[in-house]
């Protein structure tokens, strides 16, 4: 009976296993400020057609994202990232800005009305300098969304980090630019 | 034999019972039915609708895209006591805006049912931040919304940019904010042809 319990508790100790590795992300000053936009900061993006349209950072808040252990013993993972939301009572656009970690996710994603462009921000800019409405900005990523599609939607973004969105440009070559 | 005699009482208080407690159902009235049907089978969309451009009032164009659309009827879903019998049909078409975070749901149905009956069904849901889904039902025999929460009015002729559309059903609700529609205009066979928001934006074909 002895034998028995002894050889049933070393087997109870084998099979609890280690717990896994957990790692933290965090998002640090220099990723958040990739994002120039601050709670009740105000942007105006003129249309093609001559329409001014202002934009109100609505909202910018912290999030976390991860990936959670299924099985006992198995590493995961957690991530701070900041979301920052645009409204328009003008525009029909819902504009909202994502920045994680750069380990976990080396792109700012612009949500433009359904449609997702990654920037590589971390990446050397794609454009030195561009004049846009009279005004010369540096430093100029830029993102485009492919589609085979008739559907008017967005196509493409020039962004940079010091001023945010530059321009958008929809799939009928409508066009919103900083103001 | 007292026991013959007492279950021979009961049964007899028992069928005077439901004699008295079952009420006679109504006749459906098929040509009543039939007419019905017609009319709202007219605000079915044409089969082979496409997506539309639509332009706003400051001037910005979006896509009316056409998500899904279905067709289907059944016979005889509904008899009555009479040996009449009544099928009944729907169809659906689902919009989804290109810009804007609206979705419009229509659905047209008959059925001989009374609680269901003969109804266009206008669902629109605003996806922004503050989503916000809302309905209203006109029922084709009342000639009113079941929910009390819109105005229908049946127009012959809408006239967009000179364009005619004819027989036209523009439904407004009572209640709207600047961010939500308000109105919505739905041609025969066109579907959607128009919508305003509560800021009266205007969105209309091209």
């Amino acid at each position: 009976m002895n034998k028995f319990f002894i050889l049933f508790a070393i087997i109870i100790l084998n099979s609890c296993c280690k717990e896994g590795i957990g790692t933290h992300y965090p998002l640090s000053n220099d990723e958040k400020n990739i994002v120039p936009y601050s709670k009740k900061d105000s942007l105006i993006l003129t249309h093609s057609n001559g329409t001014d349209f202002k934009f109100v950072i609505e909202n910018k808040y912290a999030a976390r994202g991860g990936f959670d252990a299924h099985h006992c013993g198995d590493n995961y993972y957690s991530y701070d990232t900041e979301k920052t939301i645009l409204t328009s009572s003008t525009s029909e656009l819902l504009i909202s800005l994502e920045i994680a970690p750069e380990e976990i996710h080396p792109y700012l994603t612009v949500t433009v009305s359904r449609i997702n462009f990654n920037i590589g921000v971390y990446n050397n800019p794609d454009i030195d300098s561009l004049i846009i409405n009279g005004v010369t900005y540096f430093d100029i990523y830029s993102s485009s969304y492919n589609m085979d599609s008739t559907v008017i939607q967005p196509k493409g973004i020039l962004y940079n980090k010091e001023k945010g969105i530059l321009q958008l440009t929809m799939s009928n070559n409508e066009k919103y630019s900083i103001k | 034999m007292k026991n013959i005699l007492l279950n021979n009482k009961l049964t007899f208080v028992l069928l005077l019972v439901f004699s008295f407690s079952c009420e006679k159902e109504p006749c459906i009235n098929i040509e009543e039915l039939d007419e019905l049907s017609k009319e709202t089978k007219e605000w079915y969309t044409d089969e082979n609708i496409e997506d539309q451009t639509m332009i706003d009032q400051n001037g910005v164009s979006q896509t009316l895209k056409v998500f899904s659309i279905h067709k289907n009827s059944s016979a005889e879903t509904y008899r009555d006591n009479c040996g009449n019998s009544y099928g009944s049909f729907n169809f659906s078409i689902q919009y989804q805006m290109s810009i804007s975070p609206i979705n419009f749901d229509i659905n047209v149905r008959g059925d001989a049912l009374p609680e269901d009956g003969f109804y266009l069904e206008l669902s629109v849901n605003d996806n922004n931040n503050n989503s916000f889904y809302k309905t209203t039902t006109y029922d084709f025999r009342t000639k009113c919304t079941r929910q009390g929460n819109a105005k229908v009015e049946i127009l012959n002729q809408y006239l967009i940019d000179s364009v005619p559309y004819n027989d036209v059903m523009k439904i407004t609700f009572n209640s709207a904010n600047s961010n939500q529609v308000k109105t919505v205009f739905y041609a025969k066979k066109i579907g959607i042809i128009k919508f305003i928001k509560g800021n009266g934006n205007e969105f209309q074909l091209v």
